[in-house]
């Protein structure tokens, strides 16, 4: 397998020649008309937006060719370092959190490995009702579970530094106790043999400071949580597996479902508080990025390896859930332009810094395009344009449209093909039921790509202006939203509709029939969000199915074993 | 703000160990950190004395 230099170097190449060739195309497709000044801006936004929209696209097709490191499967033997398994709670449902802890607790002691291990559970819980049913079912938890004197549970009063604040004060308090921190998320769940295997590479390792897994989606019950679940179960290992040809020992960190060294993380994650004021000084948002980061500078190993099974998460039910979460993310990624430049950080650090950014300004840049593109035809063009300029013209367009087009579609064509010859069609009900899904995950992720674009870019500005996310309050575990829910939270992108359809009539008549797959999903946003926050059971029709569901998983079984008698007591 | 839970309190033995590890805060900023205004009139200065 070449270098993970050799791979970077290949996949930014590649990037910037798919970049360099649209840019070529949109040039070809413009020139006959004659440049006006818009179009200069136009040809910027294209290279721009089409070298990332290759990035991620090259990272997915990349992943293929990944092959496993040839090392001997370790033993699933006692590790030698202790163990905190973390959970950072903020008033979540403490049956659903430790119903969790109670099927990963039992999957140890069933395996005989609970000696090196202790689940902490650290709340920052702020409401006192929660608070009384989390103590109340902790005692449950820890005095009914065979591994007793393994379970801790510490209440903050103040919620100081978020979630990156509670662990560190769990690390400064208790942390020379362990070796390692699983660090999970309230709704995260790893079977046993995954956590005694984490624990048991960083045993073998003693130069890796961060392992990363590829949590799985499970639980969703929502058409638009399937479809994230699906792509998630289906897809991500394989983008993951591209991530990992490329990471050397500069690997990524997602805040949750990764095994920590304790000394490591301890002696250079403190976090700084940034100066200036929020929305780019104060705490450190996006914080796992700049741990990786942190780790890295100091010369640890931060691994993601995509083929640690056992690891599961559960997302977002609707729509606005997901961009409350993708605001939140955005606030966090546009901070790190801060750290651009931090002192003595790996360039490649640098660079997933920039990555994250521009997986944000990416939607501001293309509907910079298209505005520019819809005032572009009103300005008057010099140029008389042939017949034969215009047939060249036309085929730069459509070659264009379709480049770009491959870069979406192309990635997800190839891993439903590698999936069919290695087999792993199989664990998803089969090629037929992979197709149904896969098409169907397509067609709704364009479907809602203007919507999820226009509500990156508000959250963008509202990140630069400083202004709030200003979403309709959802109630906890909320999944389905009514129609007037789901209008609150997008009527403005029906207003933006509006104006496109009214300004393109108006001015650029002849790209009304170019624009309509972004004007229709704007037009029918509301509809979209409330149908697809509908729950939808796939399991009677095969649609959208998981290995997770079509394959009985014992940690994801015993979870749900624990929680229906937890809440049928 | 802090939260006051009067009498909820955690049974004794589901405390943390008393392990305390320390933490030391990283430096993530340049001693004499400057904004882009500031670097832009650097150079408009440095192109002033040039010039």
């Amino acid at each position: 397998m070449a270098s993970a230099a050799a791979n970077r170097a290949r996949l930014i190449a590649a990037s910037a020649t798919v970049s360099l060739l649209s840019t070529w195309l949109f040039v070809q497709f413009s020139a006959p008309g004659g440049f006006n000044t818009l179009d200069g801006l136009r040809v910027a936004l294209v290279a721009i937006s089409t070298f990332w929209l290759s990035w991620g696209a090259l990272l997915g097709i990349a992943g293929l060719f990944y092959r496993p490191k040839n090392s001997a499967p370790l033993p699933l033997s006692p590790p030698v370092g202790r163990c905190a398994v973390v959970v950072p709670i903020y008033n979540e449902d403490p049956v659903a959190t430790f119903s969790r802890i109670a099927a990963m607790s039992a999957g140890l002691s069933r395996l005989g490995l609970h000696d090196q291990f202790d689940f902490v559970v650290l709340s920052d819980t702020n409401s006192p009702e929660i608070t009384a049913e989390e103590i109340e079912w902790f005692d449950r938890l820890a005095s009914q579970a065979e591994a007793r004197g393994h379970f801790f549970y510490r209440r903050r009063s103040e919620n100081i530094g978020r979630k990156s604040g509670n662990v560190e004060d769990f690390i400064r308090r208790s942390g020379a106790a362990y070796t390692y921190a699983v660090i999970l998320d309230a709704d995260s769940l790893m079977s046993p043999e995954t956590l005694v295997l984490l624990a048991r590479r960083m045993d073998a390792d003693p130069t890796l400071g961060l392992l990363q897994t590829v949590p799985k989606i499970i639980g969703a019950r929502t058409f638009f949580g399937r479809i994230i679940q699906f792509g998630a179960s289906y897809y991500s290992s394989t983008f993951a597996r591209g991530t990992a040809l490329i990471q050397d020992a500069q690997g990524p960190f997602w805040g949750h479902n990764a095994i920590v060294r304790m000394t490591a993380f301890a002696d250079n994650c403190g976090l700084p508080r940034l100066s200036g004021k929020p929305p780019f000084g104060g705490q450190i948002l996006s914080h796992d990025y700049v741990e990786a980061a942190l780790l890295s500078r100091a010369g640890w190993k931060v691994e993601v390896d995509p083929d640690i099974d056992g690891s599961f998460e559960e997302g977002p039910e609707n729509i606005i859930e997901y961009a409350k979460r993708d605001r939140r993310w955005c606030q966090g990624n546009l901070q790190h332009a801060r750290l651009l430049t931090a002192p003595g950080l790996h360039w490649w650090n640098r660079f997933t810094f920039l990555q994250g950014i521009m997986a944000y300004l990416g939607s501001p840049i293309w509907l910079a395009f298209l505005a520019a593109s819809i005032l572009s035809v009103g300005m008057p063009r010099t140029s008389y344009i042939t017949f034969s300029q215009q047939v060249a013209s036309n085929i730069a367009a459509w070659s264009l449209v379709g480049l770009i087009t491959s870069l979406l579609v192309l990635p997800k064509f190839l891993i439903v093909i590698s999936s069919a010859l290695n087999g792993t069609n199989r664990k998803f009900g089969g090629m037929r039921a992979v197709l149904a899904s896969a098409g169907t995950e397509i067609v709704f992720s364009s479907l809602i790509a203007p919507i999820t674009l226009l509500m990156q870019t508000r959250s963008v500005f509202q990140v630069l202006f400083g202004i709030d996310g200003g979403w309709p309050a959802t109630s906890r575990n909320e999944r389905s939203l009514t129609l007037k829910q789901a209008w609150e939270a997008s009527y403005w992108i029906v207003m933006i509709g509006a104006v496109v359809l009214a300004v393109t009539l108006a001015i650029a008549p002849n790209l009304f029939l170019w624009l309509l797959p972004v004007i229709v999903p704007m037009a029918l946003a509301p509809m979209l969000i409330a149908y697809s926050s509908m729950v939808s059971d796939g399991r009677d029709g095969l649609l959208l199915m998981t290995a997770e569901e079509y394959n009985v998983v014992p940690t994801i079984d015993a979870r749900d074993r624990v929680r229906s008698h937890w809440q049928s007591a | 703000m802090k939260h006051d839970f009067g009498d909820l309190d955690v049974k004794p033995e589901y405390q943390l160990p008393d392990a305390p590890l320390p933490m030391p805060t990283q430096v993530l900023e340049h001693a004499h950190s400057r904004s882009w205004f500031e670097h832009l009139r650097s150079l408009w200065v440095l192109l002033a004395i040039r010039n």
